[in-house]
């Protein structure tokens, strides 16, 4: 942490901890006056019990204290030594409030806690006297599609979304902001769909005429351009935990890439989210899979792979195992499914049973690793892998090049033979020579029975070096065989099954050497059944997943888009719609959008436009002190998003600004320069060095970056880029002096600036201001306010009498332009 | 600016750890509240010994191990037991270094490490340290983390997120290392706490940060000239979007041109003098453990509240009594780690200053047999989880203290375990936290440095 930094960290650290708490105080702040809201089960009072209570009165069985079980109607009210801890309708009888008011702190619940709030104490109450009402938590119930309200503004509305905004907006006496004004709206739509801002020329139509229409049309151009589908796929990409590496010792780099290129065109194609699903989880098990459908279930094959020298095969599989598991239940169900690997879940309705009867279905797949040498030594991440077809001419130039590396290998082999007649003189006469190797000469002092293999190996090696017709012919083979890597059909790893049954355990307490009860593969109790016919396979898990009955899956998902929209979700955790998740804002909207979703054919692109071409989205992002005191973090919408870029699409604006962005698509990772001796900082790596891309590849969107999850791209990790060691919902947004110094130092943003400077030199007859509007457009979209113009001009002129240079003080004002929170913010 | 302060308290008092807050009230100049615990010391300086220093070599003499040297370990002991490499039946293998003990305290040390040994009554030896994991990359993590997979944040992430900064213009969490480590980036990293956190790593040579150098051509003059000209037009974008991370953004580019200057003047020991570069053996530049170990103490000078030093050679799976293996590294080690106590203590900073000496684990008692040979040539260690020591000093730690104790062999504790859980425990407890306190809840969980573990090791306070 960094000094100064407090406001910043502080809100982002908020973001995940207590902002539930907040939003309760909002709410409670915001109610209408006069209706004396009843008391409401899920609002008000599963969070106190699942806060104070359900840690030693839950579903943990092992962890339950006196045998007593408060998250259920049916045990809380059971009479119990002539005692009943909720009696309903009558709290002077219930012992819970009894236990929770007493003064003598060695029976007073939380046992060791801290006395419950008065207002918590009288919820609780009211609650008991109205008859102690459960409710099943809301994110476990299946998304019904609720009335659109009806607004005050009904013009302001553009669509159901808005609808559902105004009306919490009505609610609380607050009013949504006027529109943004147009060259904003269009860098954040160009943001928001495509992760590029656009150049003044893509958008110079639109301001001159900026209807409805107009914007519409430029929504479906970008939902139909193939950069909308690198976007998306950068968000995807983290819950996937995409990465070109292993992770831990040695980080050996692996080749997965296709399933990026994947992914990439799933999201251009508007592919179901079904079927996107479906083809990720199990796409090798579907009938004759195509080879795209190979390709997507790298999803699971992302998962890091520790290869170090004695680690144990069965610990190295088993965590693979349970990363499958967690991500599966973080992605798609929203649920910390990870916190019943050693015990049942102490909030959740998840046993450590269910959770072992979800890994049973990861269980089956062959075997990933394998050893590198004899002994326990490093380890190779193999597994199932397809190779990708190649164009008929790469193909054939591979396979002459294979042939000739045949060829010449068998001469090589005959010329070997020939020679080693040669092998014992050889010897005897190089018995005292002093000039070779260490190695040899040690192998060579050794009397002849007692040389090991490898000795015998070290001693042929040398003298066969000493042979030009062996050694001149292998110096070729390398060549050819270096052409051949080069040629070689690139592969991607996919998942694979064992045939035939296969026998998964319960691991008590998550330990792989204890083994519980055996397991056949199986889905959560509390979520909705499985269909009928479902095969006990990763297809059956996808099915019943993308099932319509699944509760969870649709909000989840549409609320991650929101999210990535709106810089934060409907659900303020993405990644836990438990019971210690956080509550929806807008609980309606969420069910709404989630069942629009299934009615829309799990189309996002359709979920997306609609959330664009509202008038929520379209709000100016300037917020009155005001509002900014009543809704400090726009949980109401009151105005539009205004937040930090993600890294790589700092990186991608710059480059864009600046003239440098190649466009070019997919393909094998691309290594952009970074600070030298990055990669050595990894012990045993085994490609210590960063082969720095040449050409266009230097420039290409960030998503493309070699991403070695022991040493990522720095400025990327600067910027709160996810390392890709396990799968993350929503990354943190960070403002630190680190990403300071990257937007002012880094070569590649000092490059960016020298492009953009030389840019504005060549603009033919300009003037001053001409370059400076152009500039400030390029980088921030919008034109330069009066204000904003003179203080430029004054910047300009300063630089220009710093130095005699006139390039100088453009590349100065260059700098200044990129370093801009508005350049690296969506606003 | 009021409301924004007013923003920053209400996003404070939602955001941190009560005790965070309270160190930002603090540096507020508001009402000063007590931490968790009287606090006792102010900086760690976490000392990682990368590879696993063998205890059996250093700190730990078992005389039994001559009596089995080349005998096969009594089952009893190696039961159920996890290697990485060793093979069942591997023999003991005995020191061939003479240990005594030193000081007022009789603490045991090796005559590998002369210099620590002298400074034994400012030392306090731990014996029975015990970790969950056994290979590198797994073990550095368990050491930094408190977990063997990816993903948590480390330590001194931690003490940034619960203590805040101490510097106005240096990071609180640096780290440095002379060469690579196993788990790389990954153990500095603030896994799921936001990136601020992170250990900052400063390199030696010219430029100590990534990006600290101004780009080719551009003076400090000019600099101060772009930054300025940043921060007026973000104060105008301040007026029109009236969003609060414009002013902290703004702030920040104050507190990177400053770390400009104080990152190199922080790296120029060439101003020490000439005793004190001595002592250490430093050379200015030459990016060895001994300036790593004076930069050290000139950062928690300066407010650096956390400094993570790694210094490799320590694996020494085989010929680990070459001159050039174990008693190299040691030599290397022993008197720049030593005269890092002396001036932190001559400086009245070692009671503030809590040093950490370890390895992600130790080293096997017994031989990990390579060759048919065996141990009689150039023998080595494996990976030891279950019993090595560390080191402690300063920070509320009892001097002169060796605690805890192994079995015969050096294999497993026989009193007083202390799992790197409680280390963790332990050390926060001195910095005045509560490790069942500093949490952070991601996923649906309140995770904390400990996990469900760890307890503060009471005997080893001053």
């Amino acid at each position: 942490m960094w000094p100064t930094t407090r406001c910043s960290t502080q809100r982002c650290e908020g973001r995940r901890s207590l902002r539930i708490a907040l939003f309760a105080v909002v709410v409670a702040f915001l109610a209408v006056p006069g209706t004396d809201a009843d008391v409401d089960f899920t609002r008000d009072i599963r969070p106190i019990l699942s806060d104070q209570c359900y840690r030693c009165h839950g579903p943990d069985e092992a962890a339950r204290v006196s045998g007593l079980r408060l998250d259920e109607y049916t045990t809380a009210i059971e009479e119990r030594g002539g005692k009943r801890a909720i009696a309903p309708g009558d709290p002077a009888a219930s012992e819970l409030i009894v236990r929770i008011k007493t003064d003598d702190p060695a029976r007073r619940m939380p046992l060791g806690g801290d006395r419950l709030a008065d207002g918590q104490i009288k919820l609780l109450q009211e609650w008991i006297s109205a008859g102690a009402k459960y409710e099943r938590h809301w994110a476990y119930q299946k998304p019904e599609r609720p009335q659109v309200p009806a607004v005050s503004d009904a013009g302001w509305a553009r669509n159901p979304i808005d609808q559902f905004i105004l009306d919490k907006l009505d609610s609380a006496g607050l009013r949504p902001s006027g529109g943004a004004e147009p060259a904003v709206l269009m860098r954040r739509l160009y943001l928001d769909l495509i992760g590029i801002p656009p150049s003044p020329e893509q958008i110079d139509d639109f301001l001159a005429s900026p209807t409805d229409e107009a914007y519409r049309a430029a929504v479906d151009e970008l939902l139909a351009s193939p950069q909308y589908g690198e976007q998306w796929a950068r968000h995807w990409l983290d819950l996937a935990r995409y990465a070109d590496s292993n992770g831990y010792q040695h980080d050996d780099p692996r080749e997965i890439w296709p399933y990026r290129d994947w992914v990439i065109r799933a999201f251009n194609d508007d592919m179901p989210f079904d079927q996107f699903t479906i083809e990720q989880l199990a796409g090798d098990l579907l009938a004759e899979p195509s080879l795209g459908q190979l390709v997507a279930t790298g999803f699971h094959r992302n998962t890091p792979m520790n290869g170090s020298g004695g680690s144990k095969i069965d610990e190295v599989r088993n965590a693979m195992l349970v990363d499958r598991v967690n991500t599966t239940a973080t992605v798609w169900l929203g649920s910390t499914l990870a916190c019943a690997q050693c015990h049942t879940h102490k909030y959740d309705p998840f046993t450590i049973e269910e959770y072992y009867r979800f890994y049973a279905y990861f269980d089956r797949g062959v075997d990933e690793t394998v050893l590198a040498g004899r002994g326990n030594t490093r380890k190779f991440y193999v597994g199932a892998q397809v190779e990708l077809p190649v164009s008929v001419g790469r193909q054939s130039q591979y396979s002459a090049v294979k042939a000739q590396h045949e060829y010449l290998k068998m001469v090589i082999g005959q010329a070997e033979f020939e020679a080693i007649a040669d092998l014992p003189m050889w010897m005897e006469q190089q018995a005292t020579n002093r000039d070779l190797p260490p190695n040899v000469i040690s192998a060579l002092a050794k009397p002849i029975a007692e040389r090991t293999e490898s000795d015998n190996n070290t001693i042929r090696g040398a003298f066969l070096e000493t042979r030009p017709e062996v050694a001149e012919p292998k110096k070729e083979l390398q060549k050819l065989a270096n052409r051949m890597k080069s040629l070689a059909p690139p592969t991607t790893l996919i998942m694979a099954d064992k045939p035939g049954p296969i026998q998964s355990f319960l691991l008590e307490r998550g330990q792989i050497g204890a083994r519980g009860k055996a397991l056949e593969p199986g889905t959560p109790a509390a979520l909705h059944a499985p269909g009928p016919g479902l095969p006990r396979n990763r297809l059956g898990l996808a099915k019943w997943i993308t099932s319509p009955e699944n509760p969870l899956t649709a909000r989840v998902t549409v609320n991650r888009l929101w999210a990535e929209i709106f810089g934060r979700g409907i659900v303020l955790t993405a990644e836990d719609f438990g019971l210690q998740g956080g509550s929806p804002t807008h609980p309606e909207l969420l069910d709404w959008l989630a069942v629009e979703f299934f009615a829309e054919g799990w189309s996002i692109k359709k979920i997306v436009r609609m959330i664009v071409t509202s008038a929520t989205y379209r709000q100016s992002s300037r917020r009155s002190p005001e509002l900014l005191e009543r809704d400090p973090d726009n949980t109401l919408l009151a105005w539009g998003p205004r937040f930090r870029l993600p890294a790589e699409a700092i990186r991608d604006s710059v480059l864009a600004a600046s003239g440098l962005l190649s466009l070019k698509m997919g393909g094998p990772p691309v290594h952009p320069p970074q600070p030298e001796g990055l990669w050595k900082e990894i012990s045993t790596a085994t490609d210590p060095n960063y082969p720095t891309s040449h050409g266009e590849d230097r420039h290409r969107r960030g998503l493309y970056t070699f991403l070695r999850r022991g040493a990522p791209y720095p400025s990327f990790t600067t910027f709160d880029a996810s390392p890709r060691q396990d799968c993350v919902a929503m990354r943190a947004r960070t403002n630190s002096p680190l990403q300071a110094l990257t937007l002012l130092n880094d070569p590649a943003y000092v490059e960016a600036a020298d492009a953009l400077a030389k840019l504005l030199m060549d603009m033919p007859a300009a003037s001053d201001r001409d370059r400076l509007i152009h500039a400030f457009r390029r980088v921030v979209t919008r034109a330069p306010s009066a204000v904003e113009l003179q203080d430029l001009t004054r910047l300009l002129n300063e630089f220009r009498e710093a130095s005699e240079d006139e390039s100088d003080a453009w590349i100065s004002l260059a700098r200044v332009l990129l370093n801009l929170d508005e350049t690296i913010t969506k606003s | 600016m009021e409301l924004q302060r007013r923003a920053f308290l209400r996003a404070g008092a939602a955001g941190l750890g009560s005790i965070a807050l309270q160190s930002l009230l603090r540096a507020d100049d508001s009402a000063a509240v007590s931490p968790h615990f009287a606090l006792r010391a102010k900086h760690i300086i976490f000392l990682h010994m990368l590879g696993g220093p063998s205890q059996v070599d250093l700190l730990d003499p078992k005389p039994a191990l001559a009596r089995f040297e080349g005998k096969p370990m009594p089952d009893s002991i190696l039961k159920g037991k996890q290697f990485a490499f060793v093979p069942s039946g591997a023999g003991a293998l005995a020191s061939p270094y003479k240990f005594a003990q030193h000081g007022e305290s009789g603490a045991w040390f090796s005559e590998l490490i002369p210099h620590l040994a002298e400074r034994a009554d400012d030392l306090t030896v731990v014996r029975s340290m015990q970790t969950d994991e056994f290979n590198h990359g797994a073990g550095e993590l368990f050491l930094h983390t408190g977990f063997g997979r990816l993903g948590r944040p480390t330590f001194g992430s931690w003490v940034s997120y619960g203590l805040g900064s101490l510097s106005d213009s240096l990071p609180t969490f640096v780290v440095m290392a002379n060469g690579a480590n196993a788990s790389g980036n990954s153990a500095w990293g603030s896994g799921f706490l936001p990136s601020v956190h992170q250990g900052v790593k400063f390199r030696s040579g010219e430029e100590p940060v990534h990006y600290l150098a101004n780009p080719g051509g551009v003076n400090r003059d000019r600099q101060r000239q772009v930054v300025d000209g940043v921060s007026a037009l973000n104060r105008l974008a301040q007026e029109r979007y009236e969003d609060p991370e414009i002013a902290t953004r703004i702030a920040q580019y104050e507190m990177a041109f400053r770390l400009q200057t104080s990152g190199p003047e922080l790296m120029q020991i060439e101003n020490e003098p000439q005793h004190v570069l001595d002592a250490y053996g430093a050379k200015p530049g030459d990016g060895s453990y001994a300036s790593m170990c004076l930069l050290g103490r000139r950062m928690v000078e300066r407010g650096v509240r956390f400094v993570q030093i790694m210094l490799r050679g320590w694996d020494h799976h085989t010929g680990i009594y070459r001159p050039n293996a174990l008693p190299r590294s040691c030599r290397l080690m022993d008197r720049p780690t030593s005269a890092l106590i002396d001036d932190l203590k001559q400086r009245g900073l070692l009671d503030d200053t809590l040093v950490i000496w370890t390895g992600e684990f130790g080293r096997t008692p017994m031989v990990q047999a390579i060759s048919p040979q065996g141990f009689t040539q150039d023998p080595g260690r494996d990976h030891h989880k279950d019993g090595f020591s560390l080191i402690l000093a300063g920070g509320g730690i009892r001097p002169g203290l060796t605690y805890g104790a192994t079995d015969d062999f050096g294999f497993e504790p026989t009193e007083n375990a202390v799992h790197v859980h409680d280390l963790h425990a332990t050390a926060l407890y001195l910095l005045g936290v509560d490790h069942t306190k500093l949490t952070f809840k991601y996923q649906g969980r309140n995770f904390r440095l400990t996990d469900v573990h760890g307890r503060v090791v009471k005997d080893l306070l001053a």
